[in-house]
């Protein structure tokens, strides 16, 4: 296969300079000029090479538009850009205040079903969550400009620590509105 | 048309024959077939005039199939080899229907596989062979008004449906020899035959209320992008409740004690409730008369006020599953900007007027709440045969279900998430966990849940052959693929000592491909030599259309080719041309065309690269003006 797409990063592909902040409107915008051109269903009478080939192509795309789009996925795939190899055995530890405030959310989010008015709880925790994940992803763009990877690494690992919770927020609310249903 | 070219938009492309391809509802109830002709999709009636086909097969001692109403007459008198509601078990194994809220009155053979297979006079039949000779009958009807063979079908599926249930719907119609263009999600399908995909963007509520089961669908449609945003439902509720409801009313009006079920009353009964409910769509009462026995008969005036209070509690429970669905979605009803009405059960007017209540609008009824799903399938499998290239319809799908596989301890580590956009590939490197361990065993489920057991499997493989090393250091790449139609299939390859074992994945509740080129040789209806023609003529027309493809590519991007890389491709198209005229197996012109399109692929490479930069190059300039304009 020598098509040039699948050799392209994700930012290529788009058009659009590799940096921690992207112009997502530009981004869908040629998402959208590639699906038209691409998507299988306009290849739904011809060869099977094409078809296979049309499937790669909008699979590629697909998955670049989803990792532009999700910051976190973003910020990951800068780091794998740059050669960062991001497995559980280079994983630097994370700092104390940090750990200490994730356990207090746990157990905040623990006793999410016995509060008198869980979902006030749920939506209040949810806040400072996202309060959280903004901050943080100000603090990779700092790290990430000044190319220092352990901490943009820590960054990210505590950023999936705030998206997990985020998830588990939103398991809570569903089994809680399931009882009431 | 192909060599991965699409004309620019407004440009015509070249005309070709008109390809014949029809949109099927497999419902749970009834089933539909529709095609567009002379521009306009409709629903093609048998010749009978009856546009809807009971989904319903009986099976014959002696191998003969009863379909449709000609079956369901018998569903009483011999329940056990008429089968009605298959599409509940589709993709299903025997645990998931021993927990099944609606009770099957057939029974199941004890199999020693996963796919449940259902005890007839004519042997054991699984779902797939059953909803296969449902579409086989609407084949022939299509083929039969159409006056020609089909070029292919868009089935639709309910949006919630798994990888399992849509494989086996693919599977049903490859034995009933259609060539699948594209499964299509029914309430996506109902959006289309409106014509929503070109209107204003937003949020669709599709309101799905059948004979026995309700579904309730929020997308979102941006930039021609549908989007199930979320579904919900009770796969034990529909207009079969509303008859019971007024049943009972009948017995407690005429003073019918419970203790009488005669059958020949109880199908009386049926019959009137079914007869009133259709008579309230338009008139203020319906008369109920009742031949009780020889003593007495009862005469009833069942009007819509009464009507509706029996029917309200049964309403309701649809609001609240729609209440639920919104909220699932994440969206305010000021967001909806229009209620699509699907299901022959939407026809009574208490339902509309509460829908319509529920989110604040008027709702779509004025297509067929029976036929909507089946048009809009006809309307997207016209534009995939080509007939409309003017049409700028796309519809992009996302994945129902996160996928995952079963890591330690049973809990699921998910690869690809729910409602990324399909089709999508992602891969993931495992390793080993024990010394010297050379084999590795994968399971792929589906669901949202943390617990294997709580989702669906879809599969289990294993990867054998990973040369012995220390625990760890194996790095074993396994890629999930999902497809536009939303289905899965999953490689792995270790990749340290360059040992490759690809694995393609059979979901666990489906046919494996050889039981299915069995069941399609069992059931070829046409003698050798009919079946062989047929292939020639199938190949000869592929044949012309590679020939006419290369030559339209030529005419505009020779000039990519180096001068030896175009000689080579135009002698083996003058090959293929000449195979064409005289060949008489098909193998030899198959492998002709394979030959052609193998030497094309540098070219259909060199195309799209130079049709990637045409379309960015476009993109700047327009870019630049905007930025121009702003500044």
């Amino acid at each position: 296969m020598s098509a040039e797409l699948l050799k392209q990063n994700y930012f290529e592909i788009f058009s659009v300079p590799v940096a921690v902040e992207v112009d997502m409107d530009k981004v869908s915008h040629i998402y959208h000029e590639y699906q038209k051109q691409f998507h299988p269903d306009r290849f739904a009478s011809s060869s099977d090479h094409e078809r296979r080939l049309s499937v790669q192509l909008t699979s590629h795309v697909n998955q670049a538009y989803r990792t532009l789009k999700d910051p976190l996925l973003r910020a990951e795939y800068l780091l794998q850009l740059r050669g960062v190899d991001d497995n559980p055995e280079t994983r630097t530890t994370m700092d104390g205040a940090f750990l200490m405030e994730q356990m207090e959310l746990r157990e905040q989010i623990e006793m999410i079903p016995s509060q008198a008015d869980p979902f006030a709880q749920i939506d209040q925790l949810k806040k400072q969550l996202k309060d959280r994940q903004k901050q943080l992803l100000q603090d990779f763009a700092a790290e990430y400009a000044a190319e220092n990877t352990p901490p943009a690494l820590e960054i990210i690992n505590k950023l999936k620590f705030v998206r997990k919770s985020l998830e588990e927020l939103d398991e809570i609310s569903e089994t809680l509105e399931n009882e009431i249903l | 048309m192909a060599l991965l070219q699409i004309a620019e938009p407004g440009q015509a492309t070249v005309a070709h024959q008109h390809r014949h391809a029809v949109g099927i509802d497999l419902g749970t109830t009834n089933s539909l077939v529709a095609a567009v002709r002379s521009g306009q999709a409709d629903t093609l009636p048998d010749d009978q005039g009856k546009h809807l086909l009971p989904s319903v097969i009986r099976y014959l001692e002696g191998g003969g199939v009863q379909v449709g109403g000609e079956a369901m007459q018998h569903a009483v008198d011999d329940p056990l080899n008429t089968i009605i509601s298959v599409k509940r078990l589709m993709g299903r194994g025997s645990e998931d229907l021993a927990n099944q809220s609606v009770e099957l009155h057939y029974q199941l053979a004890t199999d020693d596989g996963s796919l449940p297979r259902i005890k007839t006079v004519a042997g054991d039949k699984t779902a797939i062979e059953v909803s296969a000779e449902i579409l086989k009958s609407l084949r022939q009807r299509a083929e039969a008004t159409l006056g020609d063979e089909l070029f292919g079908a868009v089935i639709t599926v309910p949006a919630y449906f798994d990888d399992a249930q849509r494989q086996a719907t693919k599977d049903a119609a490859r034995l009933a020899g259609l060539n699948v263009l594209r499964l299509l999600n029914e309430p996506t399908a109902a959006a289309v035959a409106y014509g929503l995909d070109s209107g204003q963007e937003g949020i669709i509520a599709v309101y799905d209320l059948g004979g026995g089961t309700f579904d309730i669908s929020i997308l979102r449609l941006k930039k021609g992008v549908f989007e199930v945003m979320s579904t919900g439902g009770d796969s034990a509720l529909g207009g079969d409740d509303f008859d019971r409801a007024i049943v009972n009313w009948i017995r407690e009006e005429a003073s019918i004690p419970e203790t009488d079920t005669s059958h020949s009353l109880n199908r009386q009964l049926m019959q009137q409730a079914k007869l009133a409910k259709e008579t309230l769509t338009s008139a203020d009462g319906a008369e109920i008369n009742l031949h009780i026995d020889d003593q007495r008969t009862w005469y009833g005036m069942l009007n819509r006020e009464t009507f509706d209070g029996l029917i309200a509690g049964l309403v309701n429970k649809t609001l609240m599953a729609c209440r639920r669905a919104m909220r699932d979605a994440g969206a305010e009803l000021d967001d909806v900007k229009e209620v699509v009405m699907v299901g022959g059960s939407t026809r009574v007017p208490a339902v509309r007027e509460k829908v319509s209540e529920f989110f604040q609008r008027d709702v779509l009824v004025s297509i067929d709440p029976d036929k909507v799903v089946a048009i809009g399938a006809a309307v997207q499998a016209n534009a995939l045969a080509g007939n409309s290239p003017d049409s700028e319809m796309l519809l992009l799908d996302v994945l129902p279900l996160s996928l995952g596989i079963e890591t330690m301890g049973g809990l699921v580590e998910k690869i690809i998430q729910r409602n990324t956009p399909i089709p999508v590939a992602r891969a993931q490197e495992f390793t080993t966990y024990k010394d010297g361990q050379t084999a590795m065993s994968i399971h792929v489920v589906q669901g949202e849940r943390d617990m294997v057991a709580d989702c669906r499997s879809l599969a289990r493989f294993e990867l054998r052959g990973i040369p012995p090393q220390v625990a760890g250091a194996a790095r074993i790449r396994v890629t999930f693929q999902v497809d536009a139609d939303g289905m899965l299939s999953v490689t792995a390859r270790e990749e340290t000592a360059g040992v490759e074992a690809h694995v393609a994945v059979k979901p666990s509740y489906g046919l494996s491909d050889n039981e299915i080129e069995t069941m399609l040789r069992d059931s070829m209806d046409h003698a050798v030599e009919d079946r062989d023609a047929r292939m020639l003529a199938e190949q000869q027309v592929e044949g012309r259309r590679v020939i006419e493809a290369l030559d339209q590519a030529m005419l505009a991007d020779a000039a990519l080719l180096e001068t030896d890389e175009q000689q080579r491709i135009l002698a083996l198209r003058e090959a293929l041309l000449q195979l064409v005229e005289v060949a008489t197996v098909p193998a030899s012109i198959k492998q002709a065309i394979e030959s052609l399109e193998k030497a094309c692929e540098g070219f259909v490479a060199k195309r799209m690269d130079a049709s990637v930069k045409k379309m960015m190059a476009g993109h700047n300039v327009k870019e630049f003006k905007t930025e121009g304009e702003t500044k």
